[in-house]
């Protein structure tokens, strides 16, 4: 029923008023808030973070700044939206920032509607993002399950070759082309060529581990 | 025959030799017996002529001494004649100035006076025979009696009694009687003589004559002190008192001070013994006529061939304290009168003086002024300097916010960014089915807590920026630190700086302006902050410190794990305009030193030992 069921938001400022008042926003729009005064904090006890979610960072704080954990959390691989909020703006900042796929970058003092807003659409990004690698995910553990002639003559398919061809290619007869081509679009549960295409093509994302791209080859 | 030609010739070898030495010695040498001239000067008496004696002597003695002959010597001598007197007692005076002037050779004598030149003529024989003789004052009516031949000239004086009397007929108007006082000795009967024969001639009709001769001085004296109205008193002589010779100078003025009218007097040595005036001969150029005729006759002229000089010339002299005395105004007198005994007004006296001490006083005045002047102007432009100096450091204080200014943005946004989600949380908690009171209060509370928070960010902020004229107060140094660390802390942390303070409380306060010190302590502050962002490398820290430091001062310490400052740039640090900052103006530590100075303390600039420079603000505490 709630867009946001099971999203978290994490909220790092190292000013104690500015976090009182974010969990306090946050918490009233039904967004359940957990709150760190330092990049560190985050680091440390932040492990437990749910798929779906953000991260609303300052950019100003002693130690590591917003930025800092930033990057550092793009080395850990943990893909949470981020917005960030800061008291006082530099364009090479903002620039930054949003290179580096940053949902939003508010100034303060903002108003609370649109951190509201802003909060709701990158969760919406997260859990798009989280279903992707959801489907991602399904789609390897089918390809997985495809044997080392059915991945070969999945990957010819999609390359577009008749059953003709791919017997050729494979030095193989056509009927048996025609039984493993079956079993493809049976274990892949594609329910067309144009389905199957789209699957490989999801496959090929770098969303997809590269072990399994490499198979491919 | 031999002998007396070799004395002959032994003789004339004598004499040229004497002519040599002659020539050779135009002037006779000390040991050698000099040709001098010897004069005397003789009077007759003693008493009222005493003065006139004396000038009549000094005015003969000047010319012998003004004149070029070296070789005269003057004796003064008075015959002190007896009025009455037989002829064995004049004999045995002669006889005895004989004796006394015998030695001295006496060349020339000059007889002062009628009675003098009486008795010399009658002696001369015996005293000064065959000596010639220059009389000195002998009266010009008496010439015609002279033996001229006799080798006898002099000095004859005509005194101006008609004038006298006639310029008392000018001097009181309405005069009509004229009282004559004379004594019984020789010259005061002749002067009586004289006088009633000019005034039959020239004045019997105007006035009516009041004899006042010979009489006793009691009786003259009760005499003049009641005469009646529009009289004058002719004073002519008073040698004695019937008989009794008289201190003539105190009998005039004894007269004078009980006449109830005015005297008159003909002889200017009686000036300043009670005459009011009269026509005056001169007595000095009496004397001085005479010693020129004395040098005529020592040159070698002969007496008798020398004609006498007659000195009639008067002038009107008068005494300034009589004509005073009898309101006779300075302006009724002749044309050229001189007035004597002038009482010169303090003014007339002091002039130089006065003028003098007014000059001082007014160029003391003046120079009193024109270093009040000074004064002022320098208290003006050191008020100007003082108001520039404010300003200035105004101005400073202003550039530095404006350089914190982001940071300090930062700082103000804070609060506002959470009154803002407050306010937002409190709007959804109270539209709230329930509403959610509790809560919408506590974020109300917080939207207040933010508030003041930002209220005291642009306090600190127009604190600094506000220029006031300084208002000296105890100023808690630790608390001046805080308060900076405040201002620069959202900039500390912008710049990636630790700042680390260490400040001891309960410090005794400083006397002084708490804006301009913490001025100081931002200055100080924010290049330290300069000074490690320019690090690499960690550790940026800025340790801040307050504390005692010695008798009666306290300090604070900024100390900074920058570059350092070499020792070169330590000596110009202070300076304006210096500056190792590729932006900066190099006048924050030289209005800080400034303001340092200003409240009696100092600034210095020391390196750490391991790394950075620190700053020592020294400033004297209040006294207990």
């Amino acid at each position: 029923m709630n867009p946001e069921s099971g999203a978290e938001v994490f909220v790092v400022d190292d000013d104690p008023s500015v976090q009182r008042a974010l969990r306090r926003l946050l918490t009233t729009n039904g967004l359940p808030a957990r709150v760190f005064c330092s990049a560190k904090e985050f680091l440390e006890q932040g492990a437990s973070v749910p798929a779906v979610g953000c991260l609303v960072l300052d950019v100003q704080m002693p130690g590591l700044s917003g930025l800092d954990l930033q990057a550092e959390l793009q080395q850990r691989g943990m893909r949470l939206p981020i917005v960030f909020i800061t008291g006082q703006a530099t364009v090479p900042m903002s620039v930054q920032a949003m290179k580096q796929g940053a949902v939003d970058f508010l100034q303060k003092p903002f108003d609370g509607q649109t951190l509201i807003a802003t909060i709701r659409k990158a969760i919406a990004r997260s859990r798009e993002q989280a279903a992707a690698a959801h489907e991602c995910q399904d789609l390897e553990q089918r390809f997985e399950s495809l044997s080392l002639r059915e991945r070969e003559v999945l990957r010819l398919v999609v390359k577009g070759l008749l059953n003709k061809q791919i017997a050729f290619e494979l030095g193989i007869v056509e009927k048996t082309v025609k039984v493993h081509r079956a079993r493809v679009m049976d274990k892949m549960q594609a329910d067309s060529l144009a389905e199957l295409v789209r699957m490989a093509e999801t496959l090929r994302l770098p969303l997809c581990s590269s072990s399994v791209i490499s198979s491919l080859e | 025959m031999r002998a007396p030609l070799t004395a002959g010739i032994l003789a004339r070898a004598a004499f040229s030799c004497l002519l040599v030495l002659c020539i050779f010695t135009p002037h006779a040498r000390a040991d050698q017996p000099m040709d001098i001239k010897k004069v005397l000067i003789l009077f007759s008496l003693e008493g009222w002529s005493a003065p006139a004696n004396r000038v009549i002597y000094n005015g003969a003695k000047t010319v012998f001494d003004q004149s070029p002959r070296q070789d005269i010597v003057l004796f003064g001598d008075n015959l002190d004649l007896p009025f009455v007197t037989g002829e064995a007692e004049n004999r045995s005076l002669a006889e005895f100035f004989q004796k006394k002037y015998a030695r001295e050779n006496i060349h020339v004598v000059v007889p002062v006076g009628l009675a003098a030149l009486g008795f010399v003529l009658r002696y001369r024989d015996m005293m000064f025979p065959g000596r010639p003789i220059v009389f000195c004052g002998y009266p010009v009516y008496e010439l015609h009696r002279l033996d001229r031949a006799s080798d006898i000239t002099g000095v004859a004086v005509g005194v101006d009694i008609a004038g006298t009397i006639g310029l008392a007929w000018d001097l009181q108007p309405g005069l009509r009687r004229l009282a004559v006082v004379a004594g019984t000795g020789p010259l005061d009967r002749y002067l009586t003589s004289l006088t009633r024969e000019i005034f039959q001639k020239d004045f019997q009709r105007q006035l009516e004559w009041i004899d006042l001769t010979g009489l006793h001085m009691h009786e003259l004296l009760e005499r003049v002190s009641s005469l009646p109205d529009s009289t004058a008193v002719l004073y002519l002589n008073i040698q004695d008192d019937s008989g009794r010779k008289v201190a003539t100078a105190e009998a005039m003025q004894q007269v004078s001070k009980l006449a109830n009218a005015p005297l008159y007097n003909f002889w200017d040595t009686a000036l300043g013994y009670g005459s009011v005036g009269g026509r005056m001969t001169a007595m000095d150029a009496y004397g001085r006529q005479a010693a020129a005729i004395v040098l005529r006759v020592l040159s070698g002229e002969k007496a008798a061939s020398i004609k006498p000089v007659v000195m009639r010339d008067s002038q009107a002299m008068f005494d300034w304290r009589e004509l005073k005395r009898w309101k006779i105004d300075e302006s009724a007198l002749p044309p050229g009168s001189i007035v004597r005994f002038k009482e010169t007004s303090f003014w007339e006296n002091y002039r130089w003086w006065v003028v003098g001490v007014f000059l001082f006083i007014g160029l003391q005045t003046l120079l009193i002024a024109q270093l009040l002047n000074n004064l002022n102007k320098r208290k003006r432009s050191e008020e100007e300097i003082s108001s520039l100096r404010q300003q200035l450091a105004h101005v400073s204080r202003v550039s530095t916010v404006g350089e914190l200014g982001q940071n300090l943005a930062h700082e103000i946004n804070q609060p506002l960014a959470a009154i803002m989600a407050n306010a937002e949380a409190a709007r959804q908690l109270l539209a709230g089915e329930p509403p959610d009171l509790k809560e919408a209060s506590e974020a109300l509370d917080d939207i207040v807590a933010d508030n003041k928070r930002a209220q005291e960010v642009i306090r600190r902020i127009r604190n600094l920026v506000k220029n006031t004229p300084s208002v000296p107060t105890r100023v808690d140094l630790s608390r001046v630190a805080a308060d900076a660390m405040k201002v620069v802390q959202a900039d500390a942390a912008a710049k990636r700086v630790a700042i680390q303070l260490d400040l001891e409380p309960g410090l005794p306060p400083v006397h002084g302006d708490e804006v301009q010190l913490q001025q100081v302590a931002l200055n100080l502050l924010a290049n330290a902050m300069e000074a490690v962002s320019q690090n690499q490398f960690p550790p940026r820290l800025v340790r801040v410190k307050t504390g005692r430091d010695g008798e009666g001062s306290i300090s604070l310490w900024v100390s900074d794990t920058g570059a350092g400052v070499d020792r070169q740039a330590a000596e110009r640090l202070f300076e304006p305009f210096f500056t190792t900052k590729p932006q900066g103006l190099g006048l924050g530590l030289s209005i800080s030193r400034t303001i340092v100075e200003a409240h009696g303390g100092s600034l210095l600039v020391a390196s750490n030992i391991d790394k950075g420079a620190r700053f020592c603000c020294r400033l004297p505490v209040v006294a207990a």
